[in-house]
């Protein structure tokens, strides 16, 4: 189960789910880059050899044979990136202060609003269901006849920071006939003034571009 | 934009009304570029005699920096040699790549680009026309 997305806005039950592997990572939770999380169950992780070596990682080792710690220090060879553990930590900490519930109920506001601005403007395509069910708070869209990087640009100039490209969903993108595509998505920290900032910076998209 | 607005509306003049833009029927050289990271495609098509390019054309699906950067270098290079417009493209990398506001006087032209260098997720928009042209010199040369 890939949970990157899912993690740091809505409550995860493994046990429930009954899932054999879950990952996330570090810093699309608030947290520092280059490390994740890798849930397994015990059964499985006993199943698997290590699949590199390195110090910690070992319980004996010999000329011909070698034994490998428990799962899971015998995946987890070498050095470990301590200064991220920590951070990671201290970010997962943080979302369980402020709890999930709440910022599940801050985004569902976030993008009932969005999706209410969107309907407004019949030169924006919004790409996936129009309502909040089945809906976390990222959207992907495009303004007709503007490219997504120069949509980009004009949002970025208004303080606004969202991804253009086609998000590491080439496949996607051709099956919708689509180049590429904008997408906002909400932070905890976000605010509905600042969602109609980007409806406001979207006007002077057009006024640049298309007038 | 912050740019100054003159460089800007010479940007989108290009953008909206780009020079030499489509495929030439039978051309000497043919190169694409892409850029994976938007989606953005180029094809850039010469005629060539003599070593001097003849005509040129640009198919672009891409950005208003991308789409002004092929409407400005067909400008450029129409009637330079291919060594001559490979030189510009070097000079003009080369100034992308400098921290400094100096620009080289043969890339006057080019001034509403390069002035933008500082966007630096924007550079691979206005190389994507120079990266065909490369090509182009390339292919002529083997």
């Amino acid at each position: 189960m890939d949970a990157a997305q899912a993690v740091a806005r809505m409550s995860i039950d493994v046990s429930a789910w009954d899932c054999d592997f879950l990952a996330f990572s570090g810093h699309k939770i608030y947290g520092p880059t280059g490390i994740g999380v890798l849930y397994a169950k015990h059964e499985r992780l006993e199943e698997m050899h290590p699949f590199q070596g390195g110090g910690g990682m070992i319980r004996q080792v010999g000329r011909q044979t070698s034994t490998w710690a428990d799962a899971p220090q015998k995946f987890e060879a070498g050095t470990p990136p301590v200064a991220e553990v920590s951070g990671l930590a201290a970010a997962v900490g943080y979302l369980s202060d402020v709890g999930l519930p709440e910022i599940q109920q801050h985004e569902l506001e976030l993008t009932t609003h969005a999706l209410k601005r969107f309907a407004e403007f019949k030169d924006l395509e919004l790409y996936g269901p129009p309502e909040t069910i089945d809906r976390s708070g990222v959207l992907s869209f495009n303004l007709q006849n503007v490219h997504p990087h120069d949509v980009a640009q004009v949002l970025d100039e208004s303080g606004i920071a969202v991804r253009a490209g086609h998000h590491c969903t080439q496949v996607l993108h051709k099956r919708l006939g689509i180049a590429a595509s904008v997408r906002m998505s909400f932070g905890l920290y976000n605010e509905i003034s600042e969602i109609d900032r980007i409806f406001s910076a979207l006007d002077q998209a057009r006024n640049i571009f298309l007038a | 934009m912050t740019t100054p607005s003159i460089y800007r509306d010479l940007l989108l003049e290009h953008a909206r009304h780009p020079k030499n833009s489509g495929r030439l029927e039978s051309p000497d050289l043919r190169a694409s570029a892409f850029n994976p990271l938007c989606g953005d495609e180029l094809e850039l098509t010469l005629t060539v005699s003599e070593g001097t390019i003849q005509d040129c054309k640009a198919q672009v699906r891409g950005c208003s920096i991308c789409q002004a950067s092929a409407s400005m270098m067909s400008e450029l290079i129409l009637t330079k040699t291919l060594q001559e417009a490979a030189n510009i493209s070097q000079v003009f990398t080369e100034s992308l790549q400098k921290d400094t506001e100096e620009i080289a006087e043969s890339l006057d032209s080019l001034r509403p680009l390069i002035v933008l260098k500082k966007h630096r997720s924007r550079i691979k928009c206005m190389k994507l026309a120079w990266d065909a042209l490369e090509e182009c010199a390339r292919q002529n040369q083997t």
